[in-house]
């Protein structure tokens, strides 16, 4: 399908970001930097106990305050009774594992009770922020507190409390198996097992969500500034609740500050539009960063995990056992769990495997996916298992990890699994023996493991940490582009996915440029606005590049080609004797005589030769529909000192081989890789949503949750390698989340390695206080 | 049952805000940075936590950095204030922003306004910072996209420019 | 933010006025820990007085031997003044690890010292200096001042005016900063005078920052860290949260303090003090 492989102008450069002018001079436009004319605030009275009976709601005293317009309670207000829609609707799944997924629906405002503290219970809106808080405060509820179950395990007994009356705790299963596992382990010189946990965390970007929605009584029209991640998805949802026609929702993005799988469909969104239509006027809501604490999380899964494996420290089998805490509802169906199950085998070759997983409800804050969405707890089971056997073996872990490498030779491999697509799993390319050894050298690898022996006997602690993970991305079904060029020759590129910080007006111009042979500073990226394009699928699952820079090039080869039949036309000669060349469509035989871009978008407004072209304009529209997904490849190794008097783990050296296909602007790549590795990192060593038995939230501020800062990440030692994918024209493969999925194993493996006396790290994150006790207990 | 008033005490204050001396009416309870958004809809100070931590709201006031979420605007009468909108423009950044585009110091732009103030602010007092200074220095702003690096080579490059007056006709300082 | 009225002040007998007068009113000083507790409800003040607008309150100088700090003196201040770190280094040093720049450049030592939040570094610093705190109607000890969890002796109406710091032969503060909020999980704040050693421990207690008089007494005899006792303190007394136990908190300690005792002797950690931060090996 990759069409042959041209020396590359303009795609790949580390070009300055067209983004940058506005953002740096205050100029970027923000969800809470809208201000309408006679705005209304809501403000959401919140559940204070994980599980209760609400008795009784009082409005009069909110009513009362000054500035309070309404207060909005169930079955006040008709279009938001309706559950919030599921974002993978039952029946349209095609997971090829997944045989068990209830929902519950899950309402604006909670019904009967309250299923996690943070939920949901009643509405305020006001005239301003302050009336709408107050009032808020001057909600009065009654609640009977019931017992809450606060962890996967609890919710799991027999007899547990039920999260949600009318199903079990237990609301999705999967599974899955390749190869002989029984005979695995009959064939086995040791087994290892374990129970591998990574933490309770969340997305948290430094923007949090916020919503103005703007009723037009005259038209009959919704139009909506949001923070969503998804805003056609946002859109259909306003228009069935609203029931109305799509197309009279209008949704957009503006600048998002950030949003890393949290940004979703959220209770707010459709109070303030459907408020907005009931009292005619616009309503805003920004979310306080308390209440993005109690929003959305994300992980919080455990893995028990059975190795067969030999004295040579080579695999057999691997069965695994996988529960996810999903809170007190889910809206992704068993996605990340799957993610868990296709990438757990990561760059190695395991005969036999069998998985089984199960999700549970528990009344905690509810789950969304984060940047990685189930990739770090695979590259947590799996390195940690590769570590356990190396421990077992004696065999030093890069060792253990070469014997039970993929070769590069093998590639494209298929290790017998099924991607969520329904699509068969094939690695397309890529050399992980390669970027293993490259990542050894990048470290000094040999040279840490000579120091870390010459440390030990001062009584310094070093060690070393390895992690490969792999990373699906691009998946379907499609983005479209259209793109369009003006009287003086200005490009416009329009698409259906918005942005939050991943260059999307930078990277699709560097693609446009390349293939549509135009300079880059003439092309304008247009998004973030479901009224320019009727569909998108969204930017997450790290996608769009694939989707949407693949549909770029598309539209810019066929508007290419729209430009040489117009001019072939205009200058009376073949569509053959025409060369384009520098914004100017010639003749090949004679380039004196042709006509600009510009010239021609001129004559493309009234010239009849565009009835056959697709009407007036120089514009092209594409749909890039993926087969399937593409894969991408990281190494990360980490030399750290761990100060035996306080648990504090310094960075000696970090080292990352990645490779993530052609990349469309290498400074965007990086700087991908970096943040995302920093929050890795933050997982790794601190980030953790902890409740207390009672099911309240004891981190709900960067008081107590540790978000890195400056001087708590290391510089990085990064390679990029380019493994263009034949899956798709451009040969990308995604980018987002090679950075976050492997900290958590790679610091596990370090500290573990420094700590030595056969300590075995099976959980996240390595706080301070978690390393001293791992210390004190190998002791 | 009693109605809370929820108009708070006017005062009249007297600020400098980017240059350009202006009295304004505040309540006692508005906070600097709703001062700044609101009433003068420089939108560029932005708000990300609750708590005082994140730094997106960092602004420059009385020739220091400071978090205009944890200021009251009635304690501003009188003084000077500089936000991101009063350190460059689009036409002429300042160094510090030059370097933040040219080092690729920004994703999705959130913290940065706050940022740059802060590394101004550094850059001001230690004209030559090394890159640990620049990292304890930048504590008090978060940012969830970058990962950092980038935003610490930014700063020293602008540092560097500043120090060597190679931005001649640029002023010096935020 | 619940609506209150505000009041600048423009003299300590202003101040005093206005607080004795309404009902309610609480004096702001940088307002670093007050505005985000009005933010979040946990304070509701009819009043506040602000202590910004009175000069005489701002300033360090160095009289009869003690290095004198004006209460609205920021940390900023405190931590680039070249009286402090020519006289009293440690406490430099201390001011300039509170928080970040931007608290450091609003947040001030009266302010820190009446809040006495149990996790705050500048208690450690008057207590392991024997300071005295200076207020509007008397002086009062350090050893006094501090009286438990959030309490002092101060009395309604009473303001910090300055606080006074003997000046030892040799300090140190070593502090253990919560990953989140940087306050003082644990810190130690060793000084050795002439006739004594104080260590005074603030994070850890359950009532705030104290004293550990039997590191004292160790120090005392031999100012080395070996001397120093593996536990001072009974973890009964030592808090608990999700971010340290009382057994790490007590292990802390002691490690802290003999990191304090090694920098008094000029022989600072080699140790990493940042979490995921890059380490030189």
């Amino acid at each position: 399908m990759r069409s042959e492989m041209k020396a590359l102008k303009v795609l790949g450069q580390p070009l300055r970001r067209k983004e940058d002018l506005r953002l740096l001079t205050g100029a970027g436009r923000f969800v809470d930097d809208v201000k309408l004319e006679s705005m209304l605030y809501l403000a959401t009275v919140r559940s204070p106990y994980a599980h209760a009976r609400i008795l009784a709601i009082d409005k009069s005293e909110a009513l009362a305050v000054a500035g309070v317009v309404d207060v909005i309670v169930p079955g006040d207000c008709p279009e938001l009774d309706r559950p919030l829609p599921e974002v993978l609707e039952p029946g349209t799944l095609s997971n090829p594992y997944c045989d068990l997924h209830l929902t519950n629906p899950h309402h604006v405002l909670a019904r009967g009770k309250a299923t996690f503290q943070g939920e949901p219970v009643a509405m305020v809106v006001a005239e301003s922020k302050l009336a709408a808080a107050l009032g808020a405060e001057a909600v009065h509820v009654e609640y009977e507190e019931l017992p809450a179950v606060h962890s996967a395990e609890d919710a799991m007994r027999p007899g547990a409390p039920r999260v949600h009356d009318a199903n079990p705790n237990i609301i999705g299963h999967l599974k899955t198996a390749i190869g002989d596992l029984d005979a695995a382990f009959r064939k086995a010189d040791f087994v290892i097992e374990e129970r591998l946990a990574i933490q309770r965390l969340a997305s948290m970007p430094i923007e949090g969500r916020g919503i103005v929605a703007s009723w037009d009584a005259r038209r009959e029209e919704m139009t909506v500034w949001s923070t969503d991640q998804v805003p056609y998805r946002l859109r259909d949802a306003l228009a069935r609740m609203l029931d109305i026609h799509y197309d009279r929702v209008r949704i957009i993005s503006g600048d998002v500050g950030g949003a890393f799988g949290g940004k979703g469909l959220i209770a707010e969104d459709l109070a303030a539009a459907a408020l907005s239509r009931r009292l005619h006027r616009p309503v805003k809501w920004i979310e306080s960063r308390s209440e993005n604490f109690v929003s959305a999380h994300a992980r919080d899964q455990y893995h028990d995990v059975r190795v067969a494996a030999r004295n040579d420290g080579t695999l057999l089998g691997i069965d695994l056992k996988i529960v996810k805490d999903v809170g007190a509802y889910n809206h992704y169906e068993m996605v990340q769990t799957t993610n868990t199950v296709n990438h757990v085998l990561s760059h190695y070759k395991v005969p036999a495997f069998r998985a089984e997983g199960w999700c549970v409800v528990t009344n905690k804050v509810q789950m969304r996916p984060t940047r990685g969405a189930g990739r770090p707890e695979a590259s947590f089971v799996m390195d940690r298992v590769l570590d356990f056997v190396a421990a077992r073996t004696g065999i030093d872990p890069l060792e253990v990890r070469l014997r039970n490498i993929i070769p590069a030779e093998e590639m494209p491999y298929s290790n017998g699994l099924t991607y969520r697509d329904n699509v068969a799993i094939s690695y397309d390319g890529g050399d992980y023996p390669r970027m293993l050894r490259l990542a050894a050298e990048r470290l000094g690898y040999a040279d840490w493991r000579k120091r870390q022996a010459d440390a030990r006997k001062d009584g310094r602690l070093i060690g070393i940490g390895i992690s490969s993970s792999l990373e699906a991305g691009g998946v379907g079904p499609c983005e479209g582009a259209r793109i369009t060029i003006d009287d003086k020759g200005r490009v416009s590129v329009y698409l259906g996915v918005n942005s939050h910080g991943q260059s999307h007006e930078t990277t699709f111009a560097q693609v446009c440029a390349e293939y549509l042979e135009v300079p880059y500073e003439s092309v304008r990226v247009v998004a973030g606005d479901t009224a320019l394009m009727r569909y998108g699928y969204g930017t997450g699952a790290s996608r769009v590049g694939v989707n949407a820079g693949n549909a770029v090039m598309l539209a810019a080869l066929a508007l290419k080609q729209k430009i040489r039949a117009l001019a072939a036309h205009v200058l009376g000669v073949g569509e053959d004797d025409v060369r384009l060349e520098a914004q100017r469509a010639f003749v090949a035989s004679d380039p004196d005589r042709g006509r600009t871009f510009a010239q021609l978008a001129q004559a493309a407004r009234a010239n009849k030769r565009m009835i056959d072209l697709g009407g007036p304009g120089l514009t092209a529209t594409e749909f890039f529909y993926p087969e399937t997904v593409t894969w991408s490849s990281a190494v990360h190794m980490v030399a750290v000192e761990v100060d035996p008097g306080t648990g504090i783990v310094g960075v000696l050296k970090y080292a990352i081989v990645h490779d993530c296909g052609v990349p469309m602007n290498s400074a965007v790549v990086d700087g991908q890789l970096q943040g995302g590795t920093v929050q890795g990192i933050g997982a790794a060593l601190g980030e953790e949503m902890v409740y207390d038995v009672s099911g309240q939230l004891l981190t709900g501020s960067f008081m107590d949750y540790p978000m890195p800062r400056a001087a708590d990440v290391p510089p990085f030692e990064i390679e990029h390698l380019v493994t263009p994918t034949p899956k798709n024209p451009l040969g990308v493969r995604a980018a987002g989340e090679g950075g976050p999925v492997s900290p958590p194993a790679a610091f596990a493996g370090a500290v573990e390695d420094a700590i030595g006396k056969r300590c075995r790290i099976t959980r996240m994150p390595l706080t301070p206080q978690r390393v001293f006790e791992i210390i004190r207990d190998a002791k | 049952m009693t109605t809370k008033a929820v108009e708070g005490e006017r005062h009249t204050i007297q600020v400098t805000v980017n240059g350009k001396r202006q009295a304004a009416e505040v309540d006692s309870h508005t906070l600097l940075v709703e001062f700044l958004r609101e009433s003068f809809r420089l939108t560029g100070t932005h708000v990300g936590c609750d708590t005082s931590q994140c730094g997106a709201c960092v602004v420059e006031f009385e020739g220091n950095s400071v978090k205009s979420c944890t200021m009251l605007a009635v304690q501003a009468d009188g003084g000077r204030i500089t936000t991101i909108e009063g350190v460059g423009s689009r036409e002429a950044l300042h160094p510090m922003q030059e370097a933040f585009t040219e080092c690729h110091a920004l994703q999705c732009g959130y913290c940065t306004p706050g940022m740059v103030m802060s590394a101004c602010d550094l850059v001001r007092k230690n004209p030559s910072p090394s890159e640990a200074e620049i990292r304890d220095w930048l504590d008090g702003n978060l940012c969830r996209c970058t990962g950092y690096n980038n935003i610490v080579r930014a700063v020293s490059e602008a540092a560097q420019a500043l120090a060597s007056g190679a931005q001649a006709g640029v002023k010096s300082g935020a | 933010m619940k609506p209150f009225q505000y009041r600048l002040a423009k003299s300590v007998p202003e101040a005093v006025a206005a607080l004795a007068q309404i009902a309610e009113a609480r004096p702001l000083a940088g307002g670093m820990t007050l505005i985000p507790a009005l933010k979040h409800g946990l304070a509701a003040p009819a009043a506040l007085v602000d202590l910004g607008g009175i000069a005489s309150l701002r300033g360090v100088s160095f009289e009869n031997g003690e290095l004198v700090v004006g209460a609205m003196t920021t940390h900023a201040a405190v931590a680039g003044s070249p009286i402090v770190n020519e006289r009293l280094p440690a406490l430099g040093r201390l001011a300039g690890g509170i928080g970040d720049p931007q608290v450091r450049h609003r947040g001030t030592l009266g302010g820190s010292v009446a809040n006495n939040d149990p996790a705050a570094d500048y208690p450690a610093g008057c207590l392991g200096l024997g300071a005295t705190i200076v207020t509007n109607l008397r002086t009062v000890s350090a050893d006094e001042f501090f009286t438990g969890f959030f309490s002092t002796a101060l009395a309604p109406a009473e303001v910090i005016t300055s606080i006074r710091f003997p000046v030892p032969m040799r300090a140190a503060y070593v502090k253990f900063a919560n990953q989140a909020s940087r306050y003082a999980t644990v810190g130690v704040f060793i000084s050795q005078s002439a006739n004594a050693v104080r260590v005074a421990v603030t994070g850890a207690g359950r009532s705030g920052v104290f004293r550990a008089g039997e590191m004292e007494q160790a120090l005392a005899k031999d100012f080395r860290p070996e001397t120093l006792p593996a536990h001072c303190v009974a973890l009964d007394d030592l808090n608990t949260d999700l971010h340290a136990s009382a057994e790490y908190r007590s292990h802390l300690i002691n490690v802290l303090a003999r990191r304090a005792v090694e920098a008094c002797m000029g022989a600072p950690s080699r140790h990493p003090v940042r979490h995921g931060g890059a380490y030189a090996f």
